[in-house]
């Protein structure tokens, strides 16, 4: 009984003098080594190699913090617009999965036989302006645009490459 | 009435009095096993004041704060008991060994903007019962266990050596003494173990202030232990050849073997809290502390009693109904006493070094809630532990240097776990002398490896105290590999 008064006392001390730790929320971006305050690591480099990001690097670190490129939309083209949008070989499923796709909310088009001959990939059945981008020209809203950008942009598969503008 | 109740009270008690819950019970429970971590044994389990991997669940929950990257872990162990047993100055070896999953383990950090929480989720093979004893020795003296069971008739009571073991065996006379049988037996036999205490554990840790680390654990325990028991008296030197040990049954006067069989068999439940905290001062040290709450193991308790005795030709089994007496089912909690730990390590230019001690009152260790034992019956177990124990602490030591330029960790330790009996001189401690590696790939993927090496003394007594007395100098090893793959 007493030990757990103990107890209690130290989570109320810890509560009162209020919490270190602040939790990463979505409407933040994940924080990157950069702006990381802790240089107390217990395994520095020189003397343990391979073990300091083993033991050092938080697994948030490896998710590419989202690009907010500018894109002039007046530049593009339809045929840009359906590269983007296609089936690449260099965009794989395991990439993709982990990023967030965004709905864009553009209009519906039930009809098949106006598909672009360019394959929609599996994992973004959901983007129903990557079926669509291919059934209209490209008249796209500039608000929706922004926001389909930056979800693509947003693939880890495509952090390393230059932007294309 | 009075003969009635005495009569009752010796009923229950004679099952008792053939295996009875001892205080051995209750440490097996009670003392702690080798761990969980490769890495952590590999430096002598003083790990309390390390505690970066999963196995912090084990050893200090406040640990699992400084975990970085989703870990999953897993690991086997290997586990041997070798016991070079002495009676009356004849030594007899034997040995058992078990391989088990030591560790299934997935830690979770979330994302922070500053400090840590991270949750993790664990099985633990917490404690392995596996041993072995084996015996074989000519007991001069004018004792044995077919004496030690003897129930005579009284004046107060004339049923009860009905009952007896070597009444039913024909060993005693028809009052229930055992006239004839006067020792000068060969006493053998052997015991087997096995089994182990599992837990499911599941952890939290948050950092609280900047590098002020603590952690709990809550473990559901669960666990099996089963012990199997030979043991024979044998007329080698054909003491009892013309003698018959039930007067009156001629078919008693070849005398050869005295045979009995205990099955202890458990059921272990029950579940228990750890706290724990640490702190990192700087890249130079982490000092840790944890509580380790009393344990309660619920344990269901199957006892099957088997004997016989052999004349020339001639087997007298013990009838079913009285197998069936002596055998029985019955309930009971032993609940741990607290456990503290203290550590602390050094971190120098890619050597750490390790230490912890950590204090047990063993005397606080109690029986409680019988179901089927009487409850004086406990409490006289219980002042006999408080009586027979003590207090003592157990120091860890251990050292790690990395070679960065390979990726290997080379490690070696030392533990001792002073025996829990009061009185016990010291080479009944527990001590192990550990070694281990480690390799690392693709900064991911670590393999860990550690061997334990033990040795201590024991003795337990056949019957009475001293008289009939098996020294035992036991030699465990262990190897244990531990996977890590860190995302």
């Amino acid at each position: 009984m007493k030990a757990l008064k103990l107890i209690a006392f130290g989570i109320m001390m810890v509560a009162a003098q209020g919490c270190y730790t602040v939790l990463w929320t979505p409407d933040v971006a994940l924080p990157t080594k950069d702006q990381s305050e802790n240089d107390d690591s217990y395994y520095d480099e020189p003397y343990y190699g391979d073990y300091n990001p083993y033991y050092e690097r938080p697994w948030w670190y490896s998710i590419p913090p989202p690009q907010r490129l500018i894109i002039p939309t007046s530049e593009r083209t339809a045929q840009e617009a359906k590269i983007r949008n296609g089936n690449s070989p260099d965009r794989g499923v395991p990439e993709r999965q982990d990023q967030p796709v965004i709905n864009v909310g553009r209009p519906t088009v039930d009809q098949p036989s106006t598909t672009s001959p360019v394959t929609t990939p599996p994992t973004t059945t959901n983007d129903s302006s990557t079926k669509k981008t291919e059934s209209t020209p490209p008249q796209r809203e500039k608000g929706n645009t922004t926001n389909s950008r930056d979800t693509r942009n947003n693939d880890g598969s495509r952090s390393s490459d230059p932007p294309r503008r | 009435m009075k003969i009635l109740k005495v009569l009752l009270l010796l009923i229950f008690i004679l099952p008792l009095a053939l295996q009875s819950q001892t205080i051995g019970d209750a440490l097996r429970v009670t003392e702690s096993g080798l761990g969980v971590g490769a890495r952590a044994l590999g430096m002598g389990n003083a790990y309390n004041g390390i505690s970066d991997d999963a196995s912090a669940m084990y050893f200090n929950p406040a640990g699992l704060g400084l975990i970085k990257r989703l870990e999953v872990a897993g690991g086997l162990d290997y586990f041997n008991y070798g016991n070079n047993a002495t009676l009356f100055n004849n030594k007899t070896n034997y040995s058992s060994s078990s391989t088990n999953f030591s560790q299934i383990s997935f830690v979770f950090p979330f994302p922070t903007l500053q400090g840590s929480l991270v949750f993790g989720m664990s099985y633990n093979k917490n404690k392995d019962f596996t041993s072995a004893l084996k015996f074989d020795g000519f007991n001069i003296g004018s004792n044995s266990m077919i004496q030690d069971l003897e129930v005579a008739k009284t004046p107060t009571d004339d049923q009860s050596y009905k009952n007896s073991v070597p009444y039913n065996l024909f060993l005693s006379d028809d009052n229930g003494n055992v006239s004839v049988i006067n020792g000068k037996l060969n006493q053998s036999g052997t015991t087997l173990q096995e089994g182990g205490l599992d837990s499911w554990t599941f952890s939290g840790a948050m950092e609280v202030s900047k590098n002020l680390f603590v952690g709990g654990s809550i473990n559901v325990n669960s666990g099996t232990f089963k012990s199997n028991r030979e043991y024979y008296e044998d007329d080698t030197k054909g003491v009892y050849a013309n003698l018959e040990t039930a007067p009156g049954n001629a078919f008693t006067t070849n005398f050869t073997t005295f045979y009995r069989n205990d099955i202890l068999d458990w059921e272990i439940s029950g579940w228990d809290l750890k706290l724990g905290t640490m702190y990192q001062l700087s890249k130079i040290a982490r000092f840790g502390a944890t509580i380790q709450f009393p344990k309660t193991f619920s344990i269901k308790e199957t006892y099957t009693f088997d004997a016989h005795s052999e004349f020339g030709s001639s087997i007298v089994d013990l009838p079913s109904d009285l197998k069936d007496y002596y055998s029985d089912k019955v309930e009971y909690d032993i609940t741990t006493p607290f456990v503290l730990t203290g550590a602390a390590s050094v971190n120098v230019k890619g050597l750490i070094l390790s230490g912890e001690a950590t204090l047990t009152d063993y005397s606080q260790t109690e029986f409680s809630n019988p179901k089927g034992i009487s409850t004086s019956y406990f409490a006289s177990v219980n002042k006999s532990m408080k009586e027979s124990l003590r207090a003592v602490a157990a120091i860890n030591v251990g050292l790690e240097y990395t070679i960065p330029q390979v990726g290997v960790r080379i490690r070696g330790g030392f533990m001792s776990q002073p025996s829990p009996y009061k009185g016990d001189p010291s080479d009944f401690d527990k001590k192990y002398l550990t070694g281990g590696v480690g390799f690392l790939a693709d900064e991911t993927f670590a393999i860990d490896v550690a061997y334990a090496h033990g040795w201590w003394k024991t003795y337990g007594d056949n019957y009475g105290t001293n008289v009939s007395r098996v020294d035992q100098e036991i030699a465990t090893d262990k190897m244990l590999v531990t996977f890590s793959y860190r995302f």
